[in-house]
């Protein structure tokens, strides 16, 4: 007896939780894949824009779109893309980040080879920079790739508000996100092996706060982490309006009953209330900071200020070395590559960024023409 | 395509960078007192000389980078060679870390053990891709100017000019402090082993000799500082700056600054340690002729 036929219910277009904007297109994707590809297609008319359709799952037999620009992308990638793409063999697909994890080279690797948007316009902006778009049906994430560091301190923001004080913004970004993974080592090693280091006045801060603590500085920290991240994903998983009572919850029983009886100490509360704000400044990496705060935490606490120096210099090589689908994922910056530099920690006005990012590969360097060359001829 | 390939190979940038990052970890923060121990105040003559037998090597480098092509029995006879010497410089910078992080931080024997281990695997690790640690350089060339400028900004304030001080005390030890404590040799075979990934051009050439030049330069002149701040540099006994700026007593009223020194040396060690791993990997890779 045949099932029948139905056009599945559709969500309608809301703004995604993840990078809103003040100013500027709030549309985001849905679960379904054609509306998805209307919306990437009613920002790109040109026919240069390519679909490869597949279908990956024995069982749920799952629609997946590799999109990209035929005359921007670099053939290799695609070709590199589309093989690793026909080499999945499983029993269905759910959501995109399936399909992330099998596209990864190195399934060990700390950093994802692809990166994770809900916005048509950001899709845009990054197929226009070379990049390849990956839409799997049912889920209202899309895939880009090669995936670089650099993505991840950016934010639409900067494009959509003008230039002024986008410099400062990333450079903000990025300080924040060193301070959310080291941090918590830096406290430990100071405060354990260095404390010469400390002024004099906040030293007998620290010492009247810390003067009655039950665990010894690791634990309490590591204590204090792990209470974090149980909040943390507790408040994912709860109805909304029970969030704000586990917020409530983790405020005045945390942070200052805790403190209060002597069961952890302030300083340490509020470092890690510092470190654990300023790791949601780049949404797409919360995972590896969480991980790596954890990881430099232990480095500090029992190796000191050398170990945090030599933790950080082997981090910072290892994270050098990767390069997913010809991509080096700190590039510009390592390599750096003086053209990208306009679009980096600095931004310089649109009309400038005449050549495409070459971070990303691609066949069609020249992003546009110079505006007095253009203007000049008419 | 073009530009795949251009980031899979240690460009100019890169090695310049790296040549800075390495004679500043070997020199300015490692061995002043090193080199004051044996040879007293004519120490900056003894970097002098140093640096004069650095440039003559590292132009050599240089020149054998240009008419020599790096898949040819000489070049692959040099990188066995050289290898000898690269291995006994690892040893010699694993000691001197072992030394910083027992005497400064880790009076256990087992903790330091564990430190030095655990950096050594981490570097170890990190040897199967040369260009990570030059792409790192790229970044890390910041942080470490940060150091220096940190480190040597205080003592300027505090410079008591006695330029007798420059030309007194005993001169015979100069030539053996020149040639036991300055790595030449080292800094030519890093030129040669990661010099050698791409043709170099005149220009390219010319570019990595100015910056041996500025490097040596820069080098002579914190010495000729730290003769004329101290005096006597041979009474000071710990390695590198540590007791030699005056960052510590500066920052009197809001927190000594001499760990962060400390730390800034250590990670000049490893970054250093790492560089050696490296290198004797590549020389091992060309002296085998195996292509990247």
């Amino acid at each position: 007896m045949a099932e029948p036929k139905q056009s599945p219910p559709e969500r309608s277009l809301t703004e995604p939780p993840t990078g809103q904007v003040l100013l500027g297109p709030r549309e985001g994707f849905v679960e379904s894949i054609d509306t998805n590809v209307a919306l990437i297609t009613k920002r790109i008319k040109s026919p240069d824009l390519k679909w490869i359709k597949l279908t990956i799952g024995k069982y749920t037999q799952t629609k997946i779109l590799l999109g990209y620009l035929d005359s921007i992308a670099d053939p290799t990638v695609v070709k590199a893309v589309l093989s690793r793409l026909k080499k999945i063999n499983c029993d269905g697909i759910i959501d995109t980040s399936y399909i992330s994890e099998c596209l990864n080279p190195n399934r060990k690797a700390l950093y994802s080879a692809a990166a994770s948007e809900e916005k048509p316009d950001v899709i845009v902006a990054r197929l226009l920079e070379g990049r390849l778009a990956i839409l799997v049906d049912g889920s209202p994430v899309v895939l880009t790739i090669p995936h670089i560091f650099l993505e991840n301190v950016q934010n639409s923001n900067d494009y959509y508000s003008g230039n002024a004080g986008v410099t400062l913004k990333r450079t903000i970004r990025l300080i924040g996100a060193l301070i959310a993974i080291l941090l918590p080592g830096f406290f430990l090693a100071v405060s354990l092996y260095h404390l010469s280091i400390i002024p004099l006045n906040t030293l007998a801060a620290i010492a009247n706060a810390t003067d009655n603590d039950l665990f010894p500085p690791i634990v309490e920290m590591i204590i204090v982490i792990l209470l974090f991240e149980i909040i943390y994903e507790a408040t994912l998983v709860m109805p909304k309006h029970l969030g704000s009572a586990t917020s409530i919850i983790a405020v005045f029983v945390v942070g200052e009953v805790a403190a209060s009886v002597g069961l952890l100490s302030a300083p340490t509360v509020l470092v890690v209330a510092i470190s654990g704000i300023t790791s949601y400044i780049m949404p797409n990496m919360i995972a590896q900071i969480s991980m790596l705060r954890f990881i430099f935490c232990l480095i500090g606490g029992f190796l000191g200020l050398y170990g945090l120096v030599a933790g950080f210099i082997v981090l910072l090589v290892y994270t050098a070395s990767i390069d997913h689908y010809g991509a080096p994922f700190l590039a510009p910056f390592a390599p750096y590559i003086a053209n990208d530099q306009k679009d980096a920690l600095e931004k310089v006005p649109f009309p400038e960024m005449i050549a495409r990012p070459q971070s990303i590969p691609n066949c069609n360097p020249i992003r546009q023409r110079p505006m007095e060359e253009s203007s000049g001829k008419h | 395509m073009e530009n795949i390939k251009r980031h899979q190979v240690i460009n100019l940038r890169q090695l310049c960078l790296g040549y800075f990052l390495y004679s500043i970890s070997i020199k300015v923060l490692t061995l002043p007192s090193t080199l004051a121990k044996g040879a007293g105040n004519w120490a900056w003559l003894s970097a002098l000389l140093g640096i004069v037998f650095e440039l003559v090597l590292v132009i050599v480098a240089s020149l054998i980078l240009k008419f020599t092509d790096n898949r040819n029995r000489f070049f692959r006879g040099l990188c066995w060679l050289l290898l000898p010497l690269i291995a006994l410089e690892i040893i010699l910078t694993a000691t001197q870390i072992f030394q910083l992080a027992y005497t400064d931080l880790f009076t256990n024997l087992g903790i330091t053990v564990f430190v030095i281990t655990l950096i050594g695997l981490g570097m170890f690790f990190l040897t199967r891709q040369p260009r990570a640690v030059f792409r790192a350089s790229e970044i890390l060339w910041l942080f470490f100017t940060f150091g220096l400028i940190l480190a040597v900004i205080p003592t300027l304030y505090q410079i008591n000019v006695n330029w007798h001080d420059l030309v007194r005390g005993n001169g015979g030890q100069i030539l053996s402090t020149t040639l036991i404590n300055l790595g030449f040799f080292e800094t030519a075979t890093f030129v040669l082993a990661f010099g050698s990934e791409t043709r170099k051009t005149n220009r390219d050439l010319i570019k990595l000799n100015l910056t041996a030049l500025l490097c040596g330069i820069g080098y002579v002149v914190v010495m000729i500082l730290f003769v004329l701040l101290f005096g006597s540099l041979g009474r000071h006994q710990t390695m590198g700056l540590v007791d030699l700026t005056t960052a510590a007593q500066f920052i009197t009223n809001s927190g000594s600054m001499d760990w962060l020194i400390a730390t800034a040396i250590l990670a000049a060690l490893v970054l250093r340690f790492g560089i050696q791993l490296v290198a004797m990997v590549t020389l091992v890779k060309r002296g085998l002729n195996h292509r990247d």
